[in-house]
C-alpha cells in the first residue's frame, strides 16, 4: 500500500495522488483498487509521455503519406530502394561470412589461454615445423604450469568396410586442454591403458559419422566394430555437433579421434611429435609463455646440438606460441577484414547516394515543407515527415537486400574455399539479421540527417541571403556529393579490377599439359594394389566409347601436396628451384592421356613401363637443375642403389596448383615403387565427345575394383579451377564490390542529374526559346557533371594508391599499380558518370519551350 | 463525456468528485472505464481550464483527506452547448 501510494505520487503528482487515496479510502476499495488505479494512471502517463516524443498517430499518418508520396515518385523510389537493396545484400552476405570467421566466439572456453605451438628451422624460415618429442619434453620441464597435448593427423580408420574415417590421434589430455567435451563418452586414461594393452582401439567419432554410419544409436558407447583390414575399434565417445578441431587454416572436423600413445623416453627422441596445443593458467601472459618456450628450446639446442645428418631436420631452432584465435584462419582473417571494410564502404556509398537523391527531392518538395511550417508544423514535424520517408525507403531496401542476401549466402557457401575456418553455419541467422537492421537504421539516419540540415539551412539562408547564395551552396554540395561517390566507387572498382585481373592471369597460366576434354580422377587405395590391377582399371576405362586414352600415376595432382623424390641428387647438380624435385610412378597411356608435351628423347614404351624397367623421363626443370649446360638424355640417376637412365625430357608441368610455379619432376615406371597404387588417373576423350563422368565412375565402382575408392572426379579444367578456389572466392568478393560500387555510382549520378535537370526544365526551355541547340544543352549539363566525376576520379585515385596495399597480397603476378587495370577502373567510372549525365541531358535537350515555360 | 458526467455528478449531495464522476459514467454509459484514466482526464481538463476544483474540509472517512470537487467553467459549458446543438442538428429529421 505504501509503495502504491509512493508510486502514485511519483506518476500522478502529490495533489492528484492525495485525491485518489482519499477516494479509495472512502469507497473501501483497498489495495486492489489502488493498484488498478495506479496501473491506469501509469499507462495513461506513459502514453502521454510517449506521444510527446513520437506521436503515434502522426507517425502512422506520416508513414502512410510517405508510401503514397513514394508511389508518385516512382523513379526516385526505385533508384533509392534499389541502391539500398544492392548495398544491403552484399554487406549482409559479407557479414554472414565474416561473422563466422572474425566475430563468432571460438568454441573453446577461455580461448585466450589456448595456444598452437609450432617450430621453425632457421635454415627454412618459411616452413612451419611440428616440434619433436625432445622439444616437448623440454617445454614440459621448463613450464610445468602449462598443459601440453599432441594431435597427429592424417590417419584413416576403417570401422565397417565402408569409406575409412578421417582420423586424428591425440594424447590423453587432449579434451581437457582444448576444453571441448564430447557429446557422449570420451577418451579417459583407462581407454589409453586398454589400448596400450593391445585391446581394440577406442574412438571418439564425429556427430555426423555417428548419425550416418551408426544410425545415431544412443547405446553406441562400448560397441566394438571391425574394419575391412581386420582392425577392431571400440566406440568410446561421440563428438558434439559443433566440434571444430583446433588446427590452423581449415574447418576440420575429423570423422574420428583416437588415442596416440606418447613414447616412453622423450628427452632424446627427435621424431616429430605432431601438432602441439598448450593451455596456460590465466596468470601466465602470452609474452612470458613465448619467452619461456624459446628459452627452453635454445637450452635444448645447446645441450643436444644438431647432428650433420639432421641438416634441415631434427629439433626445431625456434618455437612460436600462437593464440588459437589468431592461429585459426590466420591466412584468411586479413582478407575478411579487408572484405568487411569493403562492405562498410559500400554501405557508406549507398548512404551518400541516397542522401544526395533525398536532398534533391527535398528541394523539390520545399513548397510542401514550407506549407507545413506555415500551418504551424514545427521543425520536428518536418524532420518526422522526412525521416518516415527515409525509413520506408531504407526498410523496403533492407528487406529486399536481406532476401537477396539469402540467395547470395547460398552462393557464397558453394564457392567458399575449404580452408576458411567458420565457427557457425553459414546462414542468415539472428546475428546477421540484427546487423542488417542496424545498417538499415544507420542508412535511414544518415540519409535523413544531411538532407534535413540542408532543408533547414535553406529556410534560414533563403530569407537572409537570397536565392543566389543557396544555389551556390547547393551546387557545391552536389559537386562534393558526386565527387565523393565517384571517389569511393573508384576505390572499390580498382580493388575489384586488380583481383579479377589477377585471377585472369592465373587462369591464363599454362598448366604444362593439355587440359581439354580430359577427366581427372583421384583414387585412394583401400588395400595394397599391384600393376596388373591398375592395368585392368585403365583398360576398363579405355573400353568406354569415346575414350581416346587413359593413364595414371601414383603422384598427387592439384592438391598442393609436394612429396619430394626418392632419386638421389646427381653430383654437380645446380640449384633446384621452387619446392625441389618431385617424382611420380606412371602407367602406360599417361603421356597420351595427360597431354604432357615431350621436348626431347622418347617416352618409355608400354612394355618398359609394365615391366618396371630402369628408364625415366625428367622434366625440363629437373634437366636444367641436375645437369646444367649438358644434355639430360642418357644421364643416370640412382634410386635406392638402382641406376635409371634418362630417355626423355618432358615440358614443365604444374602439379601443385595452377598458381604455383612448376617444380621439377621425374617420371618412372609405377611398378618400380613398393606401393604402386594409382593416385591420379587422366582419361582423355576423343575430340567432339563429351566427357562422361558417370560412365567412368560406373566402370570403376564395381566389386572387381573395390581395392580403390574414388575421392575426386572432375574435368581437368575443373581441377585446375579447384586448385585456385581461394583466388576465385577473393575475385568474387572484390569484383562483386567493384561492380556494385560502379552500379551504385552510375544509378546515383543518373538519378541526381535527372532530378536536377528536371528542376531546370524552365531554364532549358528559355535557352531553347532563345536559340540554343540540343547539342549545346547536352554539353552544358554534361560539362557540369563531368567536372565532379573527374574530380572524384582524381581523389579516388589518390586514396586508392594507398588502399590497394590491402589487396596486394591477393594478386598473382599483377602489380598493385598496374596502369592498364587502373585505367580500366577509371574508365568504368567515367563511363557510368557520362551515361548518368548524358541520358537526362538528352531528355532536357528535347524540351518543348512552350511547355517548359508553363512549369512553375 | 467526462464533462457531462461532472455536470450530472454535480447534482449529487456530495458534489462532483472522483467517485461520483466515475459512478455517473459507469451508470449512464453502462461501460466500466479505467478509474486511473478518469482521474487523469479530470486533472487534464482542469489544466486546460474546462474544469475548476475546490477542496472540502478534511473528512474522517477519507482518512483525514479533503474531497476535490469539480465544476464546469464557462468555456466548458459553452463547448457542451455547442456540441449539443451540433448533435441535435445532425439528428434532425433522422428516423432509425
Amino acid at each position: 500500500m505504501k509503495f502504491l501510494a509512493w508510486w502514485l505520487r511519483h506518476v500522478a503528482g502529490d495533489a492528484l495522488a492525495r485525491d485518489i487515496l482519499g477516494d479509495v479510502a472512502e469507497s473501501g476499495g483497498g489495495s486492489a483498487r489502488l493498484a488498478a488505479i495506479a496501473m491506469g494512471v501509469t499507462l495513461r502517463r506513459a502514453r502521454e509521455a510517449f506521444a510527446s516524443i513520437v506521436p503515434g498517430r502522426a507517425v502512422g499518418a506520416d508513414l502512410r503519406y510517405a508510401v503514397r508520396s513514394l508511389m508518385r515518385a516512382k523513379w526516385y523510389a526505385a533508384t533509392t530502394i534499389g541502391v539500398i537493396a544492392l548495398g544491403m545484400a552484399l554487406a549482409t552476405t559479407v557479414f554472414a561470412v565474416v561473422d563466422g570467421v572474425l566475430f563468432k566466439k571460438l568454441p573453446y572456453p577461455d580461448a585466450r589461454h589456448l595456444y598452437l605451438v609450432t617450430g621453425e628451422w632457421t635454415s627454412r624460415p618459411e616452413a612451419i615445423v611440428p616440434p619433436s618429442w625432445s622439444d616437448l619434453a623440454a617445454w614440459r620441464a621448463a613450464i610445468p604450469e602449462a598443459r601440453f597435448t599432441i594431435a597427429v593427423g592424417g590417419g584413416r580408420v576403417s570401422i565397417d568396410g565402408g569409406e575409412p574415417l578421417r582420423s586424428v590421434f591425440v594424447t590423453s589430455n587432449f579434451f581437457d586442454v582444448i576444453g571441448q567435451r564430447p557429446l557422449l563418452g570420451g577418451l579417459g586414461p583407462d581407454d589409453f591403458r586398454a589400448y596400450a594393452a593391445t585391446e581394440a582401439r577406442p574412438l571418439v567419432i564425429s556427430y555426423a559419422a555417428w548419425q550416418s554410419r551408426l544410425g545415431g544409436d544412443p547405446a553406441v558407447i562400448g560397441r566394438v566394430v571391425q574394419g575391412d583390414n581386420g582392425q577392431r575399434s571400440r566406440i568410446a565417445g561421440v563428438l558434439a555437433p559443433d566440434f571444430v578441431f583446433p588446427i590452423a587454416d581449415g574447418r576440420f572436423v575429423p570423422d574420428a579421434i583416437g588415442p596416440e600413445i606418447e613414447p616412453a623416453n622423450q628427452v632424446r627422441n627427435r621424431d616429430r611429435a605432431g601438432s602441439v596445443f598448450a593451455r596456460t593458467p590465466a596468470t601466465l601472459s602470452n609474452d612470458v609463455f613465448s619467452a619461456r618456450l624459446q628459452a627452453a628450446t635454445s637450452a635444448l639446442k645447446q645441450e643436444f646440438p644438431k647432428q650433420p645428418a639432421e641438416r634441415g631436420l631434427g629439433p626445431i631452432d625456434a618455437a612460436t606460441a600462437k593464440r588459437i584465435d589468431i592461429a585459426l584462419g590466420s591466412s584468411t582473417r586479413r582478407m575478411f577484414l579487408v572484405a568487411f571494410g569493403g562492405a562498410v564502404v559500400l554501405v557508406i556509398l549507398a548512404c551518400l547516394n541516397v542522401a544526395g537523391l533525398s536532398a534533391t527531392r527535398i528541394h523539390d518538395r520545399r513548397h510542401e515543407l514550407w506549407l507545413r511550417r506555415a500551418l504551424g508544423g514545427g521543425r520536428g514535424d518536418v524532420v518526422r515527415v522526412l525521416a518516415c520517408e527515409a525509413a520506408v525507403v531504407a526498410g523496403i531496401g533492407g528487406a529486399l537486400g536481406l532476401g537477396g542476401a539469402a540467395w547470395l549466402v547460398r552462393l557464397a557457401g558453394a564457392v567458399l574455399p575449404a580452408n576458411i575456418v567458420l565457427f557457425k553455419t553459414l546462414s542468415i541467422d539472428a546475428r546477421v539479421s540484427a546487423f542488417t537492421l542496424c545498417a538499415v537504421v544507420v542508412t535511414a539516419g544518415l540519409t535523413t540527417l544531411w538532407p534535413v540540415r540542408e532543408a533547414g539551412a535553406e529556410n534560414i539562408r533563403s530569407r537572409l541571403a537570397g536565392a543566389g547564395a543557396v544555389r551556390r551552396s547547393r551546387s557545391r554540395a552536389r559537386f562534393a556529393m558526386v565527387a565523393t561517390q565517384v571517389a569511393l566507387g573508384l576505390i572499390m572498382a580498382v580493388s575489384g579490377v586488380l583481383v579479377t585481373g589477377s585471377l585472369v592471369k592465373v587462369w591464363r597460366q599454362s598448366p604444362g599439359y593439355d587440359p581439354e576434354n580430359t577427366v581427372f580422377l583421384e583414387l585412394r587405395a583401400r588395400t595394397k594394389t599391384d600393376v596388373p590391377l591398375n592395368q585392368e582399371i585403365l583398360d576398363a576405362m579405355r573400353a568406354i566409347p569415346g575414350v581416346a586414352a587413359a593413364g595414371g600415376s601414383n603422384g598427387w595432382f592439384m592438391s598442393r601436396a609436394f612429396g619430394g623424390t626418392s632419386f638421389d641428387e646427381p653430383a654437380g647438380a645446380g640449384e633446384v628451384p621452387g619446392h625441389g624435385i618431385d617424382d611420380a610412378g606412371v602407367t602406360p597411356g599417361f603421356l597420351q592421356a595427360s597431354g604432357l608435351p615431350l621436348l626431347a628423347g622418347r617416352w618409355p614404351t608400354d612394355d618398359e613401363l609394365l615391366n618396371a624397367e630402369s628408364v625415366i623421363v625428367v622434366s625440363e626443370i629437373t634437366a636444367r637443375a641436375y645437369w646444367p649446360g649438358r644434355s639430360a638424355i642418357g644421364q643416370v640417376l640412382m634410386r635406392k642403389g638402382r641406376p635409371f637412365t634418362v630417355v626423355g625430357i618432358s615440358a614443365a608441368a604444374r602439379q601443385l596448383s595452377l598458381d604455383t610455379e612448376p617444380d621439377g619432376i621425374i617420371y618412372f615406371p609405377i611398378g618400380v615403387s613398393a606401393y604402386p597404387s594409382l593416385q591420379t588417373v587422366f582419361v582423355r576423350f576423343a575430340d567432339g565427345v563429351r566427357p562422361d563422368l558417370a560412365r567412368l565412375l560406373a566402370a570403376i565402382e564395381t566389386p572387381r575394383f573395390s581395392a580403390y575408392a574414388v575421392r575426386r572426379a572432375m574435368t581437368v579444367q575443373g581441377a585446375l579451377g579447384d586448385s585456385v578456389r581461394n583466388r576465385k572466392f577473393q575475385a568474387l568478393v572484390f569484383s562483386g564490390f567493384g561492380v556494385a560500387a560502379v552500379v551504385i555510382v552510375g544509378v546515383g549520378v543518373l538519378g541526381l542529374v535527372a532530378m536536377i535537370t528536371a528542376r531546370r526544365t524552365r531554364e532549358m526551355g528559355v535557352r531553347v526559346a532563345l536559340g540554343a541547340n540540343p547539342s549545346s544543352i547536352v554539353g552544358l549539363v554534361v560539362r557540369q557533371e563531368l567536372t565532379a566525376v573527374l574530380a572524384g576520379i582524381a581523389a579516388g585515385g589518390v586514396v586508392s594508391w594507398w588502399t590497394v596495399g590491402f589487396v596486394e597480397a591477393y594478386l598473382f603476378k599483377t602489380p598493385a599499380h598496374d596502369p592498364l587495370l587502373w585505367s580500366a577502373a577509371a574508365a568504368a567510372l567515367l563511363a557510368v558518370g557520362l551515361v548518368g549525365a548524358i541520358v537526362p541531358a538528352l531528355r532536357a535537350s528535347r524540351v518543348d519551350p512552350v511547355m517548359a515555360l508553363r512549369v512553375e | 463525456m467526462v464533462l457531462l458526467a461532472v455536470l450530472q455528478a454535480g447534482k449529487h449531495p456530495d458534489g462532483a468528485y472522483g467517485i461520483t464522476v466515475f459512478d455517473e459514467l459507469a451508470d449512464r454509459t453502462q461501460r466500466r472505464a479505467s478509474r486511473g484514466a478518469v482521474y487523469m482526464t479530470l486533472d487534464r481538463l482542469e489544466k486546460k481550464g474546462l474544469l475548476r476544483s475546490s477542496l472540502t474540509e478534511p473528512l474522517a472517512e477519507r482518512g483525514g483527506r479533503a474531497r476535490r470537487c469539480y465544476e464546469l467553467t464557462k468555456p466548458a459549458r459553452a463547448a457542451l452547448r455547442e456540441s449539443q446543438r451540433a448533435l441535435q442538428s445532425l439528428w434532425a429529421g433522422v428516423e432509425l
